[in-house]
């Protein structure tokens, strides 16, 4: 259950004719890994994701899944939306049931019923909303409302999560909040995520890797190995956050930000940047 | 009875009081034969000897009106969605419905006096054909305005045509659908009082009103205008304002 992504170009047409938004993109991402996709806004991150979501097809090379190329949006491969993209008329229930085909318990057998109440309990638990069955969407904050988002992805068991800048609308405090939560959540619940963001800091908070992104068009720059720290989210996000070596590779990352395709990728728009 | 409910009843004394004052003034000054609000109320209840029952006139109005709306809300909502789901229907029938829009709905006599003669049909016609536009306009709208990512959130969960339809779709659109449903409404109800001024069948309101004119009943005419309101009135609080609050209200809109 790997997912790669071999030679991908891709670009978008408009008024301005074709904009390069990804090239030459390979990339491997192993089961069981947590891998950050870092980079500048509109460099083509989001792009990639939804290229494994299946919501777009590569104009070039192809996106593989478990071997297979992705023909479009799958169950196995769920997706947390940057907006949440929860139905405003379900309650958070409803919501979570509608990823499983049942929109309301009483519908179905008792038995089955009561497997499903379980199922809602249980992965709303994981996120840390017990309790909040009923209430609707507009009830909660943008960050509660991310986690539904999260449990909705989780209860359909899948082995991809691909997360969408999820929390890039929230402040400083609940963002490194939820960063943690999503490390136990990834802890207690084996699967592969891909997480995209263009925070340096949450890139360093979260994953086992981070493969970091140019500015449009969008190539892969470099990729770092973080290893698996600590046994909970609190405790990877306190030792990286204090460890002289994550800060200087904080400082790495934001210079190479700036920084278009290496040289060896042959990216002909960037060698004429540098020049 | 919350605050909002006492300011609408103030804006209803303060109506009245204006029509009492407007009565005193144009009967005693100008000498014209300008009913008083009771004067009106009592028409309502005690009619001429020669005209049917106010009750009858309303009966028949409300049957003609709800067939009426009762096709127009159908058909709309099925043209609506043809043109939502498939851009080229919706491109084709794009012009004729917004022209559509545009006619009054009296424009639509001698074509409906052709096609039905005088009588109920061509009433029912009348209010159809005017009350149709809005809500297709407002359902196609409705549904192609659905937020992207809830249309992508129903392919990763691959939920099935049917449950995207009535599960996500229709649901998304019905704030919109509603407020077509509204404007089909009042609209037709409009038409229809016209309509049956001009295309009268011997029954209700718009043609007891235009007796009440010619036999200068004024009280009557009066009455007549209080019952249209009336039944406006309560249809909007009776069907539309619950219906609004389920679609809106639960969703988090004021």
């Amino acid at each position: 259950m790997k997912l790669e992504y071999s030679a991908v170009n891709h670009g978008f047409s408009g008024y301005a004719g074709t904009i390069p938004a990804v090239r030459n993109v390979n990339l491997s991402v192993d089961e069981g890994e947590f891998v950050v996709l870092l980079g500048p806004s509109g460099c083509g991150k989001s792009t990639l994701l939804n290229m494994a979501a299946g919501f777009i097809k590569p104009d070039e090379g192809e996106v593989l899944f478990s071997g297979k190329e992705i023909a479009g949006p799958g169950r196995e491969r769920a997706l947390v939306f940057q907006d949440s993209a929860l139905m405003p008329w379900l309650s958070v229930e409803e919501n979570i049931l509608l990823a499983i085909g049942n929109r309301r318990l009483k519908f179905s057998q008792k038995r089955n019923a009561e497997r499903l109440a379980n199922e809602v309990t249980r992965v709303l638990d994981v996120v840390g909303l017990k309790g909040f069955n009923n209430a609707m969407p507009h009830e909660l904050s943008v960050g509660m409302r991310q986690k539904v988002s999260i449990a909705r992805g989780l209860i359909m068991e899948p082995q991809l999560l691909l997360m969408d800048e999820p929390f890039a609308s929230l402040d400083e405090q609940t963002r490194l909040r939820l960063n943690r939560e999503v490390v136990d959540i990834w802890i207690r619940e084996p699967m592969t995520i891909l997480f995209v963001t263009h925070s340096i800091q949450e890139a360093l908070v979260v994953g086992t890797r981070i493969v970091l992104m140019s500015a449009r068009p969008g190539c892969l720059i470099s990729e770092w190995k973080l290893g698996s720290h600590g046994e909970s989210g609190a405790e990877r996000q306190r030792e990286r956050l204090e460890s002289s070596e994550y800060r200087d590779l904080s400082l790495e990352l934001l210079n190479k930000m700036e920084l278009c395709c290496p040289p060896e990728s042959g990216c002909s728009t960037c060698l004429e940047k540098t020049r | 009875m919350n605050n909002n409910s006492l300011l609408h009843a103030a804006g209803l004394v303060l109506m009245v009081i204006i029509w009492i004052v407007l009565a005193v003034f144009l009967r005693n000054i100008q000498g014209k034969p300008f009913p008083y609000p009771w004067e009106a109320v009592m028409a309502i209840i005690h009619p001429g000897e020669a005209s049917a029952s106010i009750y009858l006139h309303m009966g028949a109005s409300i049957l003609r009106w709800g067939a009426g709306f009762g096709i127009a809300a159908i058909l709309g909502c099925f043209m609506g969605i043809a043109m939502a789901l498939s851009p080229k229907t919706g491109e084709i029938f794009s012009p004729l419905v917004h022209t559509l829009q545009l006619i009054p709905g009296l424009a639509w006599i001698p074509i409906s006096l052709i096609l039905f003669g005088l009588g109920n049909t061509a009433t029912i016609f009348m209010i159809a054909v005017t009350a149709v536009s809005p809500v297709i306009i407002n359902t196609r709208a409705g549904i192609r305005e659905i937020d992207k990512s809830l249309i992508r959130a129903a392919k990763m969960m691959e939920l099935s045509s049917y449950r995207t339809f009535f599960q996500v779709i229709i649901p998304g659109a019905a704030p919109s659908i509603v407020g077509g449903l509204r404007i089909a409404s009042a609209n037709g109800f409009r038409v229809l009082i016209s309509a049956e001024m001009v295309v009268g069948t011997g029954i209700g309101l718009g043609y007891s009103l235009l007796q009440a004119r010619w036999n200068l009943d004024y009280e009557a005419a009066f009455g007549t205008v209080i019952m249209i309101a009336l039944i406006g009135l309560i249809f909007e609080k009776l069907v539309f304002y619950p219906l609004e609050l389920m679609v809106r209200n639960r969703r988090g809109m004021a």
